[in-house]
Protein backbone atom coordinates (compact mmCIF):
# COMPACT_ATOMS: atom_id res chain seq x y z
CA UNK A 1 0.00 0.00 0.00
CA UNK A 2 2.86 2.29 -0.25
CA UNK A 3 2.80 3.47 -3.46
CA UNK A 4 -0.28 4.56 -4.73
CA UNK A 5 -1.24 5.31 -8.43
CA UNK A 6 -1.86 9.09 -9.16
CA UNK A 7 -4.35 8.38 -11.34
CA UNK A 8 -6.27 6.65 -8.53
CA UNK A 9 -5.53 10.12 -6.09
CA UNK A 10 -7.20 11.70 -8.91
CA UNK A 11 -10.37 9.41 -8.24
CA UNK A 12 -10.06 9.97 -4.56
CA UNK A 13 -9.73 13.78 -5.43
CA UNK A 14 -12.96 13.76 -7.85
CA UNK A 15 -15.02 11.67 -5.32
CA UNK A 16 -14.73 13.86 -2.46
CA UNK A 17 -16.91 16.61 -0.89
CA UNK A 18 -15.34 20.22 -1.31
CA UNK A 19 -15.09 20.58 2.79
CA UNK A 20 -12.46 17.68 1.89
CA UNK A 21 -10.55 19.06 -1.04
CA UNK A 22 -10.12 21.90 0.95
CA UNK A 23 -8.42 20.13 3.48
CA UNK A 24 -5.98 17.84 1.61
CA UNK A 25 -4.76 21.47 -0.04
CA UNK A 26 -3.51 21.90 3.56
CA UNK A 27 -1.83 18.51 3.47
CA UNK A 28 1.11 19.03 1.32
CA UNK A 29 2.29 21.62 -1.34
CA UNK A 30 2.30 18.91 -4.06
CA UNK A 31 -1.63 17.98 -3.14
CA UNK A 32 -2.55 21.66 -3.60
CA UNK A 33 -0.36 22.27 -6.96
CA UNK A 34 -2.68 18.50 -8.37
CA UNK A 35 -6.29 20.38 -6.38
CA UNK A 36 -5.52 23.59 -7.86
CA UNK A 37 -4.74 22.47 -11.33
CA UNK A 38 -6.76 23.25 -14.20
CA UNK A 39 -6.81 19.50 -15.25
CA UNK A 40 -8.39 18.39 -11.92
CA UNK A 41 -10.90 21.29 -11.88
CA UNK A 42 -12.42 19.78 -15.21
CA UNK A 43 -12.22 16.13 -13.50
CA UNK A 44 -13.70 17.71 -10.56
CA UNK A 45 -16.38 19.47 -12.39
CA UNK A 46 -17.22 16.50 -14.66
CA UNK A 47 -17.95 14.19 -11.57
CA UNK A 48 -19.83 16.72 -9.39
CA UNK A 49 -22.04 17.13 -12.47
CA UNK A 50 -23.00 13.70 -12.05
CA UNK A 51 -24.23 14.11 -8.44
CA UNK A 52 -26.05 17.71 -8.63
CA UNK A 53 -27.22 18.33 -4.71
CA UNK A 54 -29.60 20.58 -3.36
CA UNK A 55 -28.33 23.53 -2.26
CA UNK A 56 -30.02 25.74 0.44
CA UNK A 57 -29.17 29.73 0.98
CA UNK A 58 -30.29 31.28 4.58
CA UNK A 59 -30.55 34.70 4.63
CA UNK A 60 -29.57 36.61 7.90
CA UNK A 61 -31.90 38.37 9.68
CA UNK A 62 -30.60 41.66 11.37
CA UNK A 63 -29.94 40.36 14.82
CA UNK A 64 -28.24 37.34 13.44
CA UNK A 65 -25.53 38.73 11.08
CA UNK A 66 -24.63 34.67 9.50
CA UNK A 67 -25.25 34.47 5.94
CA UNK A 68 -25.19 29.91 5.46
CA UNK A 69 -25.12 27.98 2.45
CA UNK A 70 -26.19 24.30 3.02
CA UNK A 71 -25.96 21.26 0.91
CA UNK A 72 -27.69 18.29 0.82
CA UNK A 73 -27.45 15.42 -1.98
CA UNK A 74 -30.31 15.59 -4.26
CA UNK A 75 -33.10 13.18 -4.07
CA UNK A 76 -32.73 10.17 -6.50
CA UNK A 77 -34.33 6.75 -7.02
CA UNK A 78 -32.33 5.44 -4.47
CA UNK A 79 -32.08 7.64 -1.86
CA UNK A 80 -33.29 8.31 1.77
CA UNK A 81 -36.24 9.72 2.97
CA UNK A 82 -34.44 11.84 5.36
CA UNK A 83 -31.76 14.03 4.22
CA UNK A 84 -29.09 16.09 7.01
CA UNK A 85 -28.41 19.57 5.49
CA UNK A 86 -24.85 20.35 6.20
CA UNK A 87 -23.51 23.72 6.58
CA UNK A 88 -21.30 24.45 3.87
CA UNK A 89 -20.42 27.93 3.62
CA UNK A 90 -21.40 30.77 6.43
CA UNK A 91 -20.81 34.02 5.76
CA UNK A 92 -20.41 36.44 8.61
CA UNK A 93 -20.24 40.24 8.30
CA UNK A 94 -20.71 43.20 10.32
CA UNK A 95 -23.96 43.66 8.40
CA UNK A 96 -27.11 41.08 7.64
CA UNK A 97 -26.51 39.77 3.94
CA UNK A 98 -29.53 39.33 1.11
CA UNK A 99 -29.46 37.10 -1.41
CA UNK A 100 -29.58 38.40 -4.96
CA UNK A 101 -28.61 36.16 -7.55
CA UNK A 102 -26.81 32.73 -8.88
CA UNK A 103 -25.86 31.53 -11.71
CA UNK A 104 -23.50 28.47 -12.72
CA UNK A 105 -22.80 27.39 -9.08
CA UNK A 106 -21.70 31.14 -8.12
CA UNK A 107 -24.16 33.44 -6.19
CA UNK A 108 -24.17 36.92 -5.61
CA UNK A 109 -26.11 38.64 -2.03
CA UNK A 110 -26.08 42.34 -1.14
CA UNK A 111 -25.21 43.63 2.10
CA UNK A 112 -27.72 45.55 3.42
CA UNK A 113 -28.70 48.31 5.12
CA UNK A 114 -27.11 50.47 2.54
CA UNK A 115 -24.11 52.24 3.68
CA UNK A 116 -24.08 55.83 3.91
CA UNK A 117 -21.31 58.81 3.15
CA UNK A 118 -21.19 62.19 2.97
CA UNK A 119 -23.15 62.43 5.98
CA UNK A 120 -22.89 66.55 5.88
CA UNK A 121 -23.93 66.96 2.56
CA UNK A 122 -26.33 65.31 0.69
CA UNK A 123 -26.68 61.61 1.43
CA UNK A 124 -25.28 59.34 -0.83
CA UNK A 125 -26.51 56.10 -0.91
CA UNK A 126 -23.95 52.64 -1.66
CA UNK A 127 -24.74 49.26 -1.80
CA UNK A 128 -22.39 46.75 -1.69
CA UNK A 129 -22.16 43.09 -3.56
CA UNK A 130 -20.82 39.98 -2.37
CA UNK A 131 -19.75 37.31 -5.15
CA UNK A 132 -19.43 34.18 -3.78
CA UNK A 133 -18.48 30.38 -4.22
CA UNK A 134 -20.23 27.89 -1.72
CA UNK A 135 -18.06 24.94 -3.18
CA UNK A 136 -15.26 26.30 -2.62
CA UNK A 137 -15.83 28.99 0.37
CA UNK A 138 -14.08 31.79 -1.75
CA UNK A 139 -16.13 35.43 -1.59
CA UNK A 140 -15.12 39.04 -2.73
CA UNK A 141 -16.49 42.11 -2.82
CA UNK A 142 -17.13 44.07 -5.82
CA UNK A 143 -16.18 48.14 -5.50
CA UNK A 144 -19.45 49.86 -4.17
CA UNK A 145 -22.44 51.83 -6.36
CA UNK A 146 -25.24 53.55 -5.71
CA UNK A 147 -27.59 51.64 -7.41
CA UNK A 148 -31.73 50.90 -7.00
CA UNK A 149 -32.84 47.87 -4.66
CA UNK A 150 -32.42 44.78 -7.31
CA UNK A 151 -29.42 43.18 -8.70
CA UNK A 152 -29.13 39.68 -10.55
CA UNK A 153 -26.52 37.38 -11.69
CA UNK A 154 -25.94 36.63 -15.18
CA UNK A 155 -23.61 34.19 -16.55
CA UNK A 156 -22.70 33.53 -20.14
CA UNK A 157 -21.93 30.09 -21.44
CA UNK A 158 -19.96 31.21 -24.47
CA UNK A 159 -17.04 33.97 -22.96
CA UNK A 160 -17.57 31.61 -19.31
CA UNK A 161 -18.19 35.17 -17.60
CA UNK A 162 -20.13 36.52 -14.69
CA UNK A 163 -21.74 39.77 -14.84
CA UNK A 164 -23.86 41.35 -12.21
CA UNK A 165 -26.80 43.29 -13.45
CA UNK A 166 -28.76 46.16 -11.10
CA UNK A 167 -30.96 48.23 -11.79
CA UNK A 168 -31.02 51.75 -10.24
CA UNK A 169 -35.05 51.99 -10.28
CA UNK A 170 -36.52 51.45 -7.05
CA UNK A 171 -40.37 51.06 -6.72
CA UNK A 172 -41.14 54.88 -6.64
CA UNK A 173 -38.41 56.16 -8.64
CA UNK A 174 -38.30 53.68 -11.98
CA UNK A 175 -35.27 54.72 -14.75
CA UNK A 176 -33.58 52.53 -17.40
CA UNK A 177 -30.54 52.74 -16.28
CA UNK A 178 -28.32 49.74 -15.28
CA UNK A 179 -25.63 49.25 -13.62
CA UNK A 180 -23.36 46.23 -14.83
CA UNK A 181 -20.35 44.62 -13.23
CA UNK A 182 -18.28 41.99 -15.71
CA UNK A 183 -16.23 39.82 -12.99
CA UNK A 184 -13.13 38.52 -13.61
CA UNK A 185 -11.53 40.87 -16.08
CA UNK A 186 -10.10 43.42 -13.34
CA UNK A 187 -12.92 45.92 -13.77
CA UNK A 188 -12.60 48.75 -11.07
CA UNK A 189 -15.77 50.17 -11.56
CA UNK A 190 -19.40 49.62 -12.71
CA UNK A 191 -20.49 50.39 -16.06
CA UNK A 192 -23.72 52.23 -16.90
CA UNK A 193 -25.86 50.67 -19.74
CA UNK A 194 -29.40 51.69 -20.76
CA UNK A 195 -32.07 49.46 -21.31
CA UNK A 196 -34.52 50.82 -24.01
CA UNK A 197 -37.46 50.80 -21.35
CA UNK A 198 -38.09 52.37 -17.59
CA UNK A 199 -38.70 49.46 -15.62
CA UNK A 200 -38.25 47.97 -12.31
CA UNK A 201 -37.39 44.47 -11.74
CA UNK A 202 -39.47 42.40 -9.10
CA UNK A 203 -39.15 39.22 -8.84
CA UNK A 204 -36.01 36.90 -8.51
CA UNK A 205 -34.03 36.11 -12.09
CA UNK A 206 -33.35 33.04 -13.67
CA UNK A 207 -30.11 32.35 -15.96
CA UNK A 208 -30.56 29.93 -18.69
CA UNK A 209 -27.78 29.63 -21.68
CA UNK A 210 -26.91 33.55 -21.32
CA UNK A 211 -30.03 34.86 -20.87
CA UNK A 212 -30.98 36.66 -17.55
CA UNK A 213 -34.81 36.71 -16.97
CA UNK A 214 -36.90 38.50 -14.66
CA UNK A 215 -40.48 40.17 -14.02
CA UNK A 216 -40.49 43.95 -14.17
CA UNK A 217 -42.85 46.61 -13.87
CA UNK A 218 -42.90 49.38 -16.23
CA UNK A 219 -43.26 53.16 -15.92
CA UNK A 220 -46.46 53.98 -13.75
CA UNK A 221 -48.00 50.02 -15.06
CA UNK A 222 -48.33 47.80 -12.56
CA UNK A 223 -48.45 45.06 -14.98
CA UNK A 224 -45.66 42.36 -15.16
CA UNK A 225 -42.99 42.34 -18.61
CA UNK A 226 -40.19 39.77 -18.60
CA UNK A 227 -37.30 41.15 -19.26
CA UNK A 228 -35.07 39.33 -21.00
CA UNK A 229 -31.13 40.54 -20.53
CA UNK A 230 -28.54 38.48 -23.26
CA UNK A 231 -25.48 38.62 -20.59
CA UNK A 232 -22.86 38.72 -23.57
CA UNK A 233 -24.30 41.37 -25.66
CA UNK A 234 -26.05 43.48 -23.20
CA UNK A 235 -29.36 43.51 -24.80
CA UNK A 236 -32.53 44.05 -23.23
CA UNK A 237 -35.76 42.45 -24.62
CA UNK A 238 -39.56 42.94 -22.95
CA UNK A 239 -42.09 40.60 -23.37
CA UNK A 240 -45.47 41.14 -22.26
CA UNK A 241 -46.95 38.64 -20.28
CA UNK A 242 -49.96 40.31 -18.58
CA UNK A 243 -51.82 37.32 -19.00
CA UNK A 244 -50.17 34.67 -16.87
CA UNK A 245 -48.12 36.50 -14.57
CA UNK A 246 -48.87 37.49 -10.79
CA UNK A 247 -46.81 39.03 -7.77
CA UNK A 248 -45.97 35.31 -6.99
CA UNK A 249 -45.17 33.92 -10.23
CA UNK A 250 -41.86 31.95 -9.82
CA UNK A 251 -39.07 31.60 -13.04
CA UNK A 252 -37.84 27.96 -13.59
CA UNK A 253 -35.55 26.60 -15.58
CA UNK A 254 -37.95 23.40 -17.13
CA UNK A 255 -35.78 21.32 -19.10
CA UNK A 256 -33.24 24.52 -20.25
CA UNK A 257 -36.65 26.61 -21.41
CA UNK A 258 -37.59 29.41 -18.77
CA UNK A 259 -40.82 28.35 -17.34
CA UNK A 260 -42.88 30.60 -15.25
CA UNK A 261 -45.56 28.69 -12.28
CA UNK A 262 -48.06 30.48 -10.59
CA UNK A 263 -49.65 28.03 -7.82
CA UNK A 264 -51.14 27.86 -4.74
CA UNK A 265 -50.62 24.77 -2.56
CA UNK A 266 -53.82 25.68 -0.16
CA UNK A 267 -56.49 26.24 -2.96
CA UNK A 268 -55.12 24.61 -6.06
CA UNK A 269 -54.77 20.95 -7.03
CA UNK A 270 -53.74 21.69 -10.64
CA UNK A 271 -50.48 23.62 -10.85
CA UNK A 272 -50.08 25.81 -14.14
CA UNK A 273 -46.82 26.46 -15.94
CA UNK A 274 -45.98 28.30 -18.66
CA UNK A 275 -42.97 27.67 -20.94
CA UNK A 276 -41.18 30.14 -23.36
CA UNK A 277 -40.59 27.57 -26.67
CA UNK A 278 -39.99 30.48 -29.11
CA UNK A 279 -37.99 34.42 -27.60
CA UNK A 280 -38.64 36.06 -31.05
CA UNK A 281 -42.10 34.57 -31.68
CA UNK A 282 -43.29 34.94 -27.96
CA UNK A 283 -44.60 31.73 -28.10
CA UNK A 284 -45.48 29.98 -24.85
CA UNK A 285 -47.12 25.91 -24.34
CA UNK A 286 -49.17 25.57 -21.39
CA UNK A 287 -48.81 22.66 -19.09
CA UNK A 288 -51.25 21.48 -16.59
CA UNK A 289 -50.08 19.25 -13.44
CA UNK A 290 -52.42 17.64 -11.54
CA UNK A 291 -50.38 17.57 -7.48
CA UNK A 292 -51.88 14.51 -5.45
CA UNK A 293 -52.95 17.36 -3.28
CA UNK A 294 -53.21 14.76 0.20
CA UNK A 295 -49.06 14.65 -0.14
CA UNK A 296 -48.40 18.01 1.51
CA UNK A 297 -51.59 18.18 3.49
CA UNK A 298 -50.79 19.31 7.19
CA UNK A 299 -46.68 20.27 6.10
CA UNK A 300 -47.70 23.90 5.85
CA UNK A 301 -47.39 26.35 2.92
CA UNK A 302 -45.31 24.79 -0.06
CA UNK A 303 -44.14 26.31 -3.04
CA UNK A 304 -42.23 25.43 -6.16
CA UNK A 305 -38.11 25.99 -6.16
CA UNK A 306 -37.29 24.38 -9.70
CA UNK A 307 -36.94 21.39 -11.98
CA UNK A 308 -34.31 18.97 -11.89
CA UNK A 309 -32.67 18.34 -14.73
CA UNK A 310 -34.46 14.61 -14.73
CA UNK A 311 -37.77 16.41 -14.95
CA UNK A 312 -38.91 16.45 -11.48
CA UNK A 313 -40.64 19.58 -9.88
CA UNK A 314 -38.99 20.46 -6.57
CA UNK A 315 -41.24 21.93 -3.74
CA UNK A 316 -40.50 22.89 -0.60
CA UNK A 317 -42.41 24.44 2.69
CA UNK A 318 -42.22 27.80 2.57
CA UNK A 319 -41.00 28.56 6.04
CA UNK A 320 -37.63 27.20 7.43
CA UNK A 321 -39.56 27.22 10.55
CA UNK A 322 -41.31 23.97 10.00
CA UNK A 323 -40.71 21.54 11.51
CA UNK A 324 -39.84 19.01 10.04
CA UNK A 325 -38.77 20.80 7.13
CA UNK A 326 -40.01 18.77 3.54
CA UNK A 327 -38.88 19.18 0.00
CA UNK A 328 -41.23 17.08 -1.79
CA UNK A 329 -39.97 15.68 -5.71
CA UNK A 330 -43.21 15.59 -7.97
CA UNK A 331 -42.57 13.61 -11.11
CA UNK A 332 -45.07 14.90 -13.82
CA UNK A 333 -44.86 12.01 -16.17
CA UNK A 334 -45.43 9.17 -13.10
CA UNK A 335 -47.34 11.33 -11.17
CA UNK A 336 -45.51 10.20 -7.75
CA UNK A 337 -44.22 12.14 -5.20
CA UNK A 338 -41.10 11.48 -3.33
CA UNK A 339 -40.94 13.43 0.28
CA UNK A 340 -37.51 14.13 2.04
CA UNK A 341 -37.35 15.58 5.55
CA UNK A 342 -34.19 17.89 5.51
CA UNK A 343 -32.88 18.47 8.95
CA UNK A 344 -29.88 20.80 9.75
CA UNK A 345 -31.85 24.48 10.20
CA UNK A 346 -33.29 24.33 13.45
CA UNK A 347 -30.26 25.98 15.42
CA UNK A 348 -29.90 28.83 12.71
CA UNK A 349 -31.34 32.17 13.14
CA UNK A 350 -31.98 33.26 9.87
CA UNK A 351 -34.71 35.01 8.49
CA UNK A 352 -35.59 32.79 4.88
CA UNK A 353 -33.99 30.30 3.00
CA UNK A 354 -33.98 29.76 -0.55
CA UNK A 355 -33.32 26.51 -2.45
CA UNK A 356 -31.48 25.80 -5.66
CA UNK A 357 -31.93 22.52 -7.62
CA UNK A 358 -29.34 20.75 -9.51
CA UNK A 359 -26.04 22.65 -8.04
CA UNK A 360 -23.13 21.06 -9.40
CA UNK A 361 -19.82 22.12 -7.47
CA UNK A 362 -17.75 23.95 -9.32
CA UNK A 363 -14.07 24.74 -7.94
CA UNK A 364 -13.33 27.64 -10.08
CA UNK A 365 -13.45 31.14 -9.17
CA UNK A 366 -12.40 34.35 -10.79
CA UNK A 367 -13.30 37.15 -9.54
CA UNK B 1 -26.91 -24.18 -11.66
CA UNK B 2 -25.69 -20.96 -12.28
CA UNK B 3 -21.78 -21.12 -14.17
CA UNK B 4 -19.01 -20.59 -11.66
CA UNK B 5 -15.68 -18.80 -11.82
CA UNK B 6 -12.83 -19.41 -9.98
CA UNK B 7 -10.72 -16.49 -8.73
CA UNK B 8 -7.38 -17.14 -7.55
CA UNK B 9 -5.73 -14.44 -4.98
CA UNK B 10 -1.77 -13.52 -4.80
CA UNK B 11 -1.36 -15.87 -2.33
CA UNK B 12 -2.92 -18.75 -4.72
CA UNK B 13 -5.72 -19.17 -2.70
CA UNK B 14 -8.93 -20.14 -4.86
CA UNK B 15 -12.26 -18.43 -4.21
CA UNK B 16 -15.12 -20.41 -6.24
CA UNK B 17 -17.91 -17.76 -7.09
CA UNK B 18 -21.16 -17.56 -9.29
CA UNK B 19 -21.11 -16.20 -12.23
CA UNK B 20 -23.54 -13.11 -11.82
CA UNK B 21 -21.14 -12.43 -8.69
CA UNK B 22 -17.93 -11.47 -10.91
CA UNK B 23 -19.87 -10.18 -13.88
CA UNK B 24 -20.16 -7.04 -10.66
CA UNK B 25 -16.33 -6.82 -11.98
CA UNK B 26 -16.18 -4.76 -15.36
CA UNK B 27 -12.77 -5.71 -15.69
CA UNK B 28 -13.87 -10.18 -15.00
CA UNK B 29 -17.12 -9.14 -17.21
CA UNK B 30 -14.65 -8.33 -20.24
CA UNK B 31 -12.81 -11.97 -19.89
CA UNK B 32 -15.87 -13.35 -19.33
CA UNK B 33 -17.50 -11.99 -22.65
CA UNK B 34 -13.83 -12.99 -24.53
CA UNK B 35 -14.28 -16.11 -22.85
CA UNK B 36 -10.87 -16.64 -21.12
CA UNK B 37 -12.04 -17.63 -17.90
CA UNK B 38 -11.27 -21.45 -17.97
CA UNK B 39 -8.84 -22.68 -15.51
CA UNK B 40 -9.29 -19.77 -13.34
CA UNK B 41 -8.74 -15.53 -13.15
CA UNK B 42 -5.22 -15.34 -11.19
CA UNK B 43 -5.29 -11.94 -9.21
CA UNK B 44 -1.77 -11.00 -8.68
CA UNK B 45 -1.91 -8.16 -6.95
CA UNK B 46 -5.43 -9.28 -4.60
CA UNK B 47 -4.20 -11.18 -1.54
CA UNK B 48 -6.79 -12.90 0.03
CA UNK B 49 -8.15 -11.33 2.66
CA UNK B 50 -8.95 -8.53 0.48
CA UNK B 51 -10.48 -10.82 -2.16
CA UNK B 52 -12.78 -12.41 0.33
CA UNK B 53 -14.00 -8.90 1.09
CA UNK B 54 -14.44 -7.92 -2.74
CA UNK B 55 -16.48 -11.35 -2.90
CA UNK B 56 -18.57 -10.18 -0.06
CA UNK B 57 -19.48 -6.76 -1.23
CA UNK B 58 -20.16 -7.99 -4.74
CA UNK B 59 -22.39 -10.71 -3.85
CA UNK B 60 -24.61 -8.77 -1.06
CA UNK B 61 -25.16 -6.39 -4.30
CA UNK B 62 -25.97 -8.67 -6.77
CA UNK B 63 -28.34 -9.86 -3.96
CA UNK B 64 -29.82 -6.55 -3.23
CA UNK B 65 -30.34 -5.98 -7.06
CA UNK B 66 -32.48 -8.91 -7.12
CA UNK B 67 -34.53 -8.43 -3.97
CA UNK B 68 -35.19 -4.76 -5.13
CA UNK B 69 -36.18 -6.31 -8.75
CA UNK B 70 -38.89 -8.64 -7.45
CA UNK B 71 -40.23 -5.98 -4.35
CA UNK B 72 -40.43 -3.06 -7.34
CA UNK B 73 -43.91 -2.30 -6.18
CA UNK B 74 -42.84 -2.74 -2.01
CA UNK B 75 -42.64 0.92 -1.56
CA UNK B 76 -43.98 3.65 0.23
CA UNK B 77 -46.25 6.34 -0.17
CA UNK B 78 -43.56 8.86 -1.03
CA UNK B 79 -41.93 6.19 -3.29
CA UNK B 80 -38.63 5.31 -0.87
CA UNK B 81 -37.59 1.61 -1.14
CA UNK B 82 -35.42 -0.29 0.84
CA UNK B 83 -32.30 1.18 -0.16
CA UNK B 84 -31.67 2.45 3.04
CA UNK B 85 -30.52 -1.25 3.99
CA UNK B 86 -27.91 -1.54 1.42
CA UNK B 87 -26.52 2.22 2.11
CA UNK B 88 -26.14 0.85 5.94
CA UNK B 89 -24.92 -2.61 5.12
CA UNK B 90 -22.03 -0.62 2.54
CA UNK B 91 -21.14 1.80 5.81
CA UNK B 92 -20.94 -1.12 8.04
CA UNK B 93 -18.15 -2.83 4.93
CA UNK B 94 -15.90 -0.15 4.66
CA UNK B 95 -15.69 -0.53 8.71
CA UNK B 96 -11.65 -1.76 8.22
CA UNK B 97 -8.56 -0.86 9.18
CA UNK B 98 -6.63 1.50 6.93
CA UNK B 99 -4.53 -0.72 4.92
CA UNK B 100 -7.43 -3.24 4.14
CA UNK B 101 -9.37 -0.22 2.86
CA UNK B 102 -6.38 0.80 1.04
CA UNK B 103 -5.99 -2.53 -0.78
CA UNK B 104 -9.90 -2.68 -1.08
CA UNK B 105 -9.93 1.01 -3.07
CA UNK B 106 -6.90 -0.95 -5.27
CA UNK B 107 -8.86 -4.20 -6.00
CA UNK B 108 -12.02 -1.66 -6.97
CA UNK B 109 -9.54 -0.02 -9.18
CA UNK B 110 -8.66 -2.94 -10.78
CA UNK B 111 -11.54 -4.59 -11.22
CA UNK B 112 -13.09 -1.89 -12.26
CA UNK B 113 -16.35 -2.27 -9.76
CA UNK B 114 -17.80 1.49 -9.34
CA UNK B 115 -19.41 1.28 -6.41
CA UNK B 116 -17.10 -0.21 -4.62
CA UNK B 117 -14.42 2.09 -5.87
CA UNK B 118 -16.68 4.84 -5.06
CA UNK B 119 -17.12 3.36 -1.68
CA UNK B 120 -13.76 3.01 -0.70
CA UNK B 121 -12.32 6.72 -2.24
CA UNK B 122 -15.31 8.56 -0.23
CA UNK B 123 -14.35 6.66 3.05
CA UNK B 124 -10.50 7.23 2.80
CA UNK B 125 -10.59 11.31 3.76
CA UNK B 126 -14.01 10.96 5.96
CA UNK B 127 -13.14 12.35 9.27
CA UNK B 128 -9.48 12.76 9.30
CA UNK B 129 -7.47 14.99 10.42
CA UNK B 130 -4.26 16.77 7.85
CA UNK B 131 -1.97 15.31 10.09
CA UNK B 132 -3.65 11.61 9.39
CA UNK B 133 -3.52 12.13 6.19
CA UNK B 134 -0.64 12.49 5.79
CA UNK B 135 0.12 9.40 8.13
CA UNK B 136 -2.12 6.97 6.26
CA UNK B 137 -0.66 8.04 2.35
CA UNK B 138 2.94 8.80 3.92
CA UNK B 139 3.15 12.13 2.92
CA UNK B 140 6.00 14.70 4.20
CA UNK B 141 4.85 17.70 5.09
CA UNK B 142 6.44 19.88 2.73
CA UNK B 143 4.92 23.68 4.21
CA UNK B 144 7.29 25.71 5.78
CA UNK B 145 5.01 26.20 9.34
CA UNK B 146 4.17 30.13 7.56
CA UNK B 147 3.21 28.17 4.86
CA UNK B 148 0.70 25.81 6.30
CA UNK B 149 -0.62 29.03 8.63
CA UNK B 150 -1.02 30.53 5.21
CA UNK B 151 -2.84 27.62 3.14
CA UNK B 152 -4.85 27.02 6.49
CA UNK B 153 -6.33 30.52 6.83
CA UNK B 154 -7.43 30.46 3.25
CA UNK B 155 -9.27 27.33 3.95
CA UNK B 156 -10.35 27.94 7.29
CA UNK B 157 -13.73 27.52 6.48
CA UNK B 158 -13.41 23.75 6.08
CA UNK B 159 -12.51 23.48 9.58
CA UNK B 160 -15.41 24.76 11.00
Amino acid sequence: MNSIPVELIHEIFSRLPVKSIARCRCVSEQWRSILCSVYFTELFLTKSSTRPSLLFAMESSTNNNEFIFFSSPQFDDKSLSSSAASVQLKLSKDMPLKFCGHASGLFCLRRMPILKEARDEEEEEYTEHVICNPSTGQYGFLPRVRTGSKSFLGFDPIDKVFKVVSSNSTYSSRTNVVNVFTLGIGEVEWRKINSPLDHYPWSKGICIYGVLYYLALRLHATTFYIVCFDVRSEKFKFMDTYKFTHYTTRLINYEGKLGLVRWTAYSESIMTMWVLEDVEKHDWSEHLFTLPGDKFSGTGFVSVVGVTATGELVLMNNSYHSNPFYVFYFHPGRNTVKRLEVQGFENHGGSRVYAFVDHVDDLTFNM
Amino acid sequence: MSKKIIFESSEGESFEVDEAVALECQTIKNMIEDDCTDGGIPLANVNSATLTKVIDYCKKHVEAAAAAEANAGDKDIYGANKDIELKTWDEEFVKVDQPLLFDLMLAANFLIIPGLLDLTCKTMMRGKTVLQIREIFHIKKDYTDAEEAEVRKENAWAFE
